[in-house]
């Protein structure tokens, strides 16, 4: 059994809107509770483990479809993409296509990554091997718990701690009612304009003599609505820990790590320039136990990063191809 | 081939001591029953000989663990973990069906998927995350083949998964240390009052409160489940 941590600062290439809830139209940061040394508590903006465990999940699964050369035509059956990208589920059905802890073992040599993130038999869920901590915004609310390798890249570059409010923004933005613009009013059919004209009659009518009744019931679908973001350019570091038992198994995880960072977004609102980051730095940390040996990791993580698992991947492509494409009842 | 329910798992106590382990916590955790230290320590020797956890009804495997047994009642000699609580807060557990992927990836015959339905409901469960910067327990033991097993574990109670009761890895995430017995009782009963689940009839025990559980691991299943005592 080996531990693996990889961890990582990545930096906001684009602002991130990772959001807790909404409050009327507004949406608000996810923040969690910090100890600060002393015992008092604040609110510091975050992105959650949870966040991060599903998007190394959907990477480890696109990168093998990908590797297998399955991704042109993938046509994958309901439960082996629930297993995939969800974990699967407990259904509790006993038919042929069940999976139980046979067949299981045979797809985690198929397929390593299911055995990192665990999944359901027919019976029971097979936890992961797998643990993926918060991304954790680097600021002066967390230095304390910020890893001391971390701390030494900050100064080494120059950059400097600020409060975790620095780091965060609220922006506005508005959907139009395409109606309103006159021009495009000349694109509707007479009964449509007419009706669009005669609420703007109203709504004006109801403005000049505060009636605030008619003035709800004419108001135009106009949306302002405001959230709040973490700022373009913040650091976050944050680790991902795996216990593996074969040479596969790590490299798979490795695999999955790569394949996260060559793609790594996060949040809402990513159609409109939200979510992307960057790796900056990171660290490859191998447990023994008693001890951590630290480790840099480059920019790619190591040169020959998923070459077993690529070529396991190719080579049981048929295989994989096959029980993606069956009826698994999971 | 030797058959893996044939070997034995784990090597048992031979000499104990009173010690206090701490586990330094960094990330808050959750817990809906109290984390033992026999369970923990049993769980690192079946992830080493890659053990799936037994189902509820499953006879388990015995693992011998460094804690030492009253072997008269099958109960290990040591606390359950007390966590100093200094807050808490209501968090979620969101799970969405993947139906972007099911559009994108799935195959044809997926005419629909119903996601507020069966196995594709989405959820949002709440949970309660707890606040506190150290998690503690007594037992009497063997410190260093503890301290050795300890050092596998780095996420403590649930949602480890996705970082919750992460330890302080980079400072000291354990320390076992010798310690001082309260003595008669040391560690499962201090003052009349069970220091962990234990048999009702367990010797030095006062009006304990009582309620179904497990005495021993697995504490999760139900299926073995009696009348205990309690802290």
């Amino acid at each position: 059994m080996q531990l693996t941590r990889y961890e990582m600062i990545v930096r906001a290439k684009q602002p991130i809107a990772h959001a807790q809830e909404t409050i009327g139209n507004q949406s608000v940061l996810m923040r969690k509770r910090v100890r600060l040394p002393g015992g008092v508590y604040v609110q510091v903006p975050h992105v959650t483990g949870d966040t991060g465990r599903n998007k190394i999940r959907t990477a480890a699964a696109l990168g093998t479809l990908h590797e297998a050369e399955l991704l042109s035509d993938p046509q994958l059956s309901e439960g082996a993409l629930r297993l995939l990208f969800a974990g699967g589920m407990m259904t509790g059905k006993g038919d042929a296509a069940v999976i139980n802890i046979d067949r299981y073992r045979e797809l985690v040599a198929l397929f390593p990554p299911l055995a990192l993130f665990g999944g359901c038999t027919d019976n029971r869920p097979v936890p992961g091997q797998i643990n993926v901590d918060d991304l954790n915004l680097i600021c002066t609310e967390m230095q304390h718990l910020t890893p001391p390798w971390v701390l030494d890249w900050m100064d080494r570059n120059g950059e400097k701690l600020d409060s975790c409010r620095a780091s965060v923004e609220e922006v506005q933005r508005v959907r139009m009612d395409p109606v309103l613009k006159p021009e495009m009013q000349k694109l509707l059919n007479d009964t449509a304009r007419a009706n669009v004209q005669a609420r703007q009659l109203t709504a004006e009518a109801a403005h000049e003599t505060a009636d605030s009744k008619l003035k709800a019931e004419s108001k135009s679908a106009m949306l302002p609505r405001t959230h709040e973001r973490i700022v373009q350019g913040s650091l976050f570091w944050f680790g991902i820990e795996a216990r593996t038992y074969t040479d596969i198994e790590f490299d798979a995880f490795s695999f999955a790590v790569a394949c996260l960072l060559n793609n790594f977004r996060v949040g809402g609102k990513q159609g409109t320039g939200h979510g992307l980051l960057e790796f900056v730095a990171g660290a490859r940390i191998a447990f023994t136990p008693g001890a951590g040996k630290l480790e840099n990791v480059g920019s790619e993580l190591a040169p020959k990063t998923g070459e077993l698992y690529r070529a396991h991947g190719r080579a049981r492509k048929d295989e994989l191809k096959a029980w993606l494409t069956s009826a698994i009842n999971s | 081939m030797v058959n893996v329910c044939d070997q034995q798992l784990g090597t048992p106590c031979t000499k104990g001591e009173p010690l206090h382990v701490v586990a330094h916590l960094k990330e808050n955790v959750v817990f809906n029953s109290p984390i033992m230290l026999d369970g923990l320590l049993a769980w690192v020797v079946a992830a080493q000989h890659r053990l799936l956890p037994p189902q509820s009804g499953e006879p388990p495997r015995r693992i011998e663990i460094p804690i030492q047994r009253d072997e008269k009642r099958d109960v290990y000699l040591c606390s359950q973990g007390f966590l100093a609580q200094e807050a808490s807060e209501v968090r979620y557990k969101n799970r969405r069906a993947p139906w972007v992927e099911f559009a994108r990836l799935g195959s044809s015959k997926i005419r629909r998927v119903n996601i507020s339905l069966a196995e594709n409901k989405s959820y949002r469960v709440p949970y309660e995350l707890r606040l506190g910067r150290a998690i503690e327990w007594w037992c009497l033991g063997d410190a260093e083949r503890i301290l050795e097993l300890l050092s596998y574990v780095h996420y403590l109670g649930k949602h480890r998964g996705s970082g919750e009761g992460a330890l302080d890895i980079h400072g000291t995430p354990w320390t076992v240390e010798p310690c001082k017995s309260w003595g008669r009782g040391f560690p499962v009963v201090q003052s009349g009052k069970p220091m962990r689940p234990l048999p009702i009839e367990y010797p030095g025990l006062r009006a304990p409160r009582t309620r179904f559980g497990n005495v021993r691991p697995p504490y999760y299943d139900h299926s073995t489940e009696e009348m205990i005592a309690c802290p």
